[in-house]
């Protein structure tokens, strides 16, 4: 069996019947900075055509563009920023997240930290953390590109994230991981098994260390944009039995969570858990998970 | 900031300077802040070798106060933004001091700040055609030339 068939008979087993896709494109307006009425009429005045995505809040899907999205002034303005409409999901899962201190686990290059920051109106505390200097560099400039004033970076393995001595109500948790073949053509043959492995490994490193930093009552929101349930349910059933955390009801677009994975039964709970297939979006998975008291 | 006709100033208890690289703080984040920070609030800009660069970021504050400005025609915003200067006949309206050598801040026709610049013709004067009369100093397409 190639390794292509390997894996797509893996997503068979869990349910999902291979199509090759190419998600389409898709930005968030900014909302501290545009509104969105008068910002699509300047993008329409200058050739580009967005279309709200109905299941999100600020989400537009690129239909037409005689530009790149990337490089009109009010992109570099910060009015909006080019985010797939499944990466908008988990910062829109937080609830009241407004003037909280929240962690930014893996934050480079800052796609969420930025939604994370509109989300709050540059009010309290985003501390965002990543071991990659040149990603870090791409956050400092997103973060300038955008207006952002309430945030705070580091170059720092969020595993170590105690040597901050800060307790945080909200994290976000955008992990790492395997990623999936609708952003890499060249996936099927250099993935295996053994690095989705290692993959989960670090996962449930960062999970164990971001949940000691979390408050009581307070929320972490889990994302990976990896199809593979090692990293994705394995990981959730794992922490809800592991750390002091529950899975939340979530009602946000994708399928429920997998819990029948190649035999093993999983707890009913991480049905809770979304699993989006690709589609109109790319793959990914989010999960919502608050500290038991 | 005074080059630029600006009377702003930031208290200093809310700037902090890393390595020349000068970041505006609120107290929230200056309660929470650690030394060996990456990034953090707003950047200010850079000072090197005694000689200050604002960032995008301070010449957007800037220009919604008083300062040199001058708004440009979409054409030139456009050619603004990859680098280029700008004509005299583009220039739709001028705000504060005209003359050669000053440092203005460009705007859109929407008055969003593009970037700033060094006057190098009078404004009040007819320039030659063909002639810049704004030499580009900072425009927000730097934002794309750093990612490369
Ligand atoms: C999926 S990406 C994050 C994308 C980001 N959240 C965004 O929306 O733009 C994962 C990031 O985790 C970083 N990373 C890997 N290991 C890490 C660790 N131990 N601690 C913190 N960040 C880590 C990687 O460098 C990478 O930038």
């Amino acid at each position: 069996m190639s390794k292509r068939d390997f894996f797509i008979n893996r997503y068979k087993q869990l349910g999902w019947n291979f199509v090759n896709i190419r998600p389409n494109q898709a930005v968030r307006i900014n909302r501290n900075n545009s509104e969105p009425k008068e910002l699509l009429l300047r993008l329409k005045n200058s050739g580009v055509q967005l279309e709200q995505i109905p299941f999100l809040k600020n989400g537009y899907w690129v239909i037409q563009s005689k530009v790149s999205v990337g490089a009109t002034a009010e992109y570099l303005l910060g009015f909006y920023s080019i985010q797939g409409a499944a990466s908008q999901i988990p910062a829109s899962l937080f609830t009241k997240i407004r003037g909280r201190k929240v962690l930014d686990a893996c934050a480079a290059p800052g796609g969420k930290t930025v939604q994370l920051a509109d989300l709050m109106g540059n009010t309290g505390l985003i501390v965002g953390l990543d071991v990659n200097k040149r990603r870090l560099r791409a956050l400092s400039n997103h973060l300038e590109r955008c207006h952002i004033s309430n945030s705070i970076a580091y170059l720092l393995d969020a595993r170590q994230s105690s040597v901050l001595n800060l307790k945080f109500d909200r994290i976000l948790i955008d992990a790492p991981c395997s990623g999936n073949f609708t952003m890499d053509k060249n996936w099927f043959n250099r993935r295996t098994i053994k690095d989705i492995k290692q993959n989960a490994k670090l996962q449930r490193e960062l999970l164990r260390n971001c949940a000691n930093c979390l408050e009581d009552h307070g929320e972490i929101v889990y994302s990976t944009c990896s199809l593979e349930p090692e990293e994705n349910e394995l990981n959730m059933d794992w922490a809800v039995a592991n750390l002091n955390l529950k899975i939340e009801k979530i009602d946000c677009y994708g399928e429920k969570g997998v819990i029948n994975i190649f035999g093993k039964k999983l707890n009913n709970i991480v049905t809770r858990c979304r699993r989006i297939w690709p589609g109109k979006t790319q793959g990914f998975f989010v999960c919502k998970l608050r500290k038991k008291w | 900031m005074q080059k630029l006709g600006s009377k702003n100033s930031f208290g200093s208890e809310n700037v902090v300077n890393k390595k020349g690289k000068l970041f505006l703080i609120n107290k929230k984040l200056h309660e929470n802040l650690q030394s060996n920070f990456f990034y953090a609030g707003l950047y200010l800009g850079e000072n090197k070798l005694g000689k200050f660069s604002p960032s995008l970021n301070l010449l957007s504050i800037l220009s919604q106060q008083i300062a040199n400005k001058v708004v440009i025609d979409k054409k030139a915003s456009w050619l603004f933004i990859y680098g280029k200067d700008i004509f005299r006949e583009r220039i739709l309206k001028v705000n504060g001091d005209t003359k050669k050598g000053v440092i203005t801040l460009v705007l859109n026709n929407f008055e969003d700040c593009l970037g700033f610049g060094e006057i190098i013709f009078d404004l009040d004067k007819k320039p030659n055609k063909g002639e810049a009369a704004i030499k580009n100093i900072l425009d927000l397409g730097d934002f794309l030339r750093r990612e490369k």
